[in-house]
């Protein structure tokens, strides 16, 4: 689509089907602003999991307990929890569009690895609250009646 | 080259849009602090709609709007002259739809002043308030603070009643787009002309008052879905079902949409899974191609509401679309959702699909339209290699970004059994159970009820 047409074009680009989603290791992956956030099960404990972001720009992360126990595996570099949120982003939303949405260049945006060392942040302490009530809405979802009702409103995504 | 009723623009229509483009440029800068040359161009627009119904509110909402920030009920006044040009726009190309398919004008579907529940009233008024923060601010400069300002009144919204489905589902939709874009790196990074139509809609849309097209109770009529149209965002997916409907002496097209909220990990075809919980056999029977024997209500705008469903016969889906395009009476927009974007025709088109000028079209009266894939659904069943490889298509006229097209939704090649589509993928999903709702089940299940 040229960018003049975009422009006058009402209709979203159809977003490609993520392919080999471990939705039981990371239950929750979402773009928010300049972040990529998440939530992963933890390994070992069926109770507990992850709340984990990265941010774009500062380069900035953390994770922790949903309880706000800060991840023991916390480093440099991240933690295998990033690794994995992140891992599963770039099937969600593919490396041109984390590329596109962070301000980053595609050729960082492949893995965690690459993203994290395109701009040296450092552990940044946040509740962990905000992350897992983001989930908890998501989660809703599964719960929420049905419609047989027309909503023409949808027209405008179709294949969103 | 297109089919001649297609060929040039309607009269009016240039200008319509042109008008749209000039307030979709100033929604983008924002309302709030206008240069006096974008006071010129509202003062342009009263103009236009002097004489006609909304001639008082336009030019009430462009005085107030030139003599400081507007308040919510300029911007609905705004929205309402938007939402009107469109229609004007779709009713010209919907006249010439119905030269180019040889068919008589419709009536315009009757429609009741609907009421939306009290109790979603101050919800209704918080969504306004958004948006009319986000039209001062400018669709092209929204901060990402403003758009998370929304989250826990949206996530009330859509819990609070089926009566507010339609605008819950928009601005669900709009909520999470602005909040994967932002921030943008420059005010031209916005889909100005997409933006600016969710930004109007949703204002309307949340009017306490609402019309809504008048319903006919069907009881044991017969559905033959002929083909599936999946629509969705990332929170919500419909299958939009097109048959043909056989109640009493009465024979036409018709649209049924069955919808379920999408937790956002389920992907790819395990998406049915959202409608499939809620309407498994009407899915289940239209997967195997069987007509679904139906009741509950038809719309003057010929969308039918299904409440009970029971399985019928066998049917052949390339013999009832070809009777289909023979009938007099299909689905269309209701007055107040009149807009180019809901202009949907159904086509079956016998013979493989030609190469015109490079683009894979098929052809229609005397000409071609040309095949979009910008529409295509990662839930249809379809790509364009099977759709380039067949000899019979089913889809939708369609209009976007100034130009006609068809949207593919069923592909069948000579000598292929059944068509492609997403009647296989429906057709698991009924028999399987969703691994990915079960796991998020269980986390929920550990996780949310223990919260709360």
């Amino acid at each position: 689509m040229s960018d003049s047409l975009a422009r006058r074009s009402v209709i979203a680009a159809p977003r490609p089907s993520p392919k080999g989603r471990k939705v039981k290791d990371v239950p929750f992956v979402e773009l928010r602003g300049k972040r990529i956030q998440g939530i992963i099960s933890s390994g070992s404990d069926i109770e507990r999991v992850y709340c984990a972001f990265y941010e774009a720009g500062t380069g900035n992360f953390y994770c922790s307990t949903n309880n706000n126990r800060r991840c023991g595996g916390l480093g440099g570099g991240g933690c295998k929890h990033i690794v994995e949120m992140v891992g599963e982003a770039v099937k969600v939303f593919g490396a041109d569009g984390l590329a596109a949405a962070l301000g980053l260049d595609a050729s960082v945006t492949g893995n965690a690895r690459s993203l994290m060392a395109a701009a040296r942040g450092s552990e940044t302490k946040e509740p962990a609250s905000e992350v897992f009530a983001r989930f908890l809405n998501d989660l809703r979802y599964t719960e929420m009646p049905c419609s047989n009702q027309p909503i023409p409103e949808l027209s405008w995504f179709i294949s969103g | 080259m297109l089919p001649t009723p297609l060929r040039s623009a309607p009269p009016g229509f240039d200008e319509a849009s042109a008008a749209l483009t000039a307030l979709d440029e100033l929604l983008l800068g924002g309302l709030g602090r206008l240069a006096d040359a974008q006071k010129d161009t509202l003062r342009a627009l009263a103009r236009a709609f002097e004489g006609s119904p909304l001639g008082p509110l336009v030019s009430e909402s462009v005085n107030a709007a030139c003599s400081g920030p507007p308040q919510e009920a300029a911007m609905v006044g705004l929205a309402a002259a938007r939402e009107a040009m469109q229609g004007a726009r779709a009713d010209a190309l919907a006249a010439q739809l119905d030269a180019l398919l040889g068919r008589p004008a419709q009536e315009v579907p009757a429609t009741t002043a609907v009421d939306l529940p009290a109790e979603a009233h101050g919800l209704l008024s918080n969504a306004r308030q958004w948006l009319v923060e986000l039209g001062l601010a400018g669709l092209g400069q929204i901060e990402p603070g403003a758009v998370t300002a929304f989250d826990a009144s949206l996530g009330e919204l859509q819990l609070i009643s089926p009566a507010v489905l339609r605008p819950a589902t928009l601005l669900t939709g709009f909520h999470q787009e602005l909040l994967t874009k932002l921030p943008l790196a420059a005010l031209t990074d916005a889909p100005r002309a997409r933006w600016a139509d969710l930004w109007s809609r949703a204002l309307l849309a949340c009017l306490p008052k609402q019309s809504r097209p008048s319903l006919q109770a069907v009881d044991g009529a017969k559905l033959s879905v002929f083909m599936i149209e999946p629509q969705h965002h990332r929170n919500m997916v419909s299958a939009v079902l097109w048959g043909v409907l056989d109640h009493g002496s009465k024979r036409e097209v018709v649209r049924a949409t069955l919808s379920g909220w999408r937790v956002d990990a389920l992907a790819g075809e395990e998406s049915w899974w959202a409608v499939m919980r809620g309407y498994e056999t009407a899915l289940r029977e239209t997967a195997d191609r069987r007509t679904l024997v139906v009741s509950g209500s038809i719309a003057t705008t010929g969308d039918l509401v299904l409440t009970k469903v029971a399985p019928g016969q066998p049917f052949d889906a390339a013999q009832v679309a070809a009777a289909a395009m023979a009938l007099k009476s299909w689905p269309q927009a209701a007055p107040t959702d009149r807009h180019p974007v809901q202009l949907a025709a159904p086509l079956f088109v016998e013979g493989a699909p030609t190469r015109v000028e490079g683009v894979l079209s098929v052809a229609v009266g005397d000409g071609h339209l040309p095949i979009t894939f910008d529409r295509m659904s990662p839930l249809q069943g379809l790509d364009a290699v099977t759709v380039a490889k067949s000899d019979r298509l089913w889809g939708l006229v369609r209009w976007d970004g100034g130009s006609w097209s068809f949207q593919p939704l069923a592909a069948q090649a000579k000598g292929a059994k059944a068509p492609s589509g997403p009647w296989e993928d429906l057709a698991s999903a009924a028999k399987t159970k969703s691994s990915t709702l079960a796991n998020l089940n269980e986390r929920a299940g550990k996780l949310l009820r223990k919260k709360s």
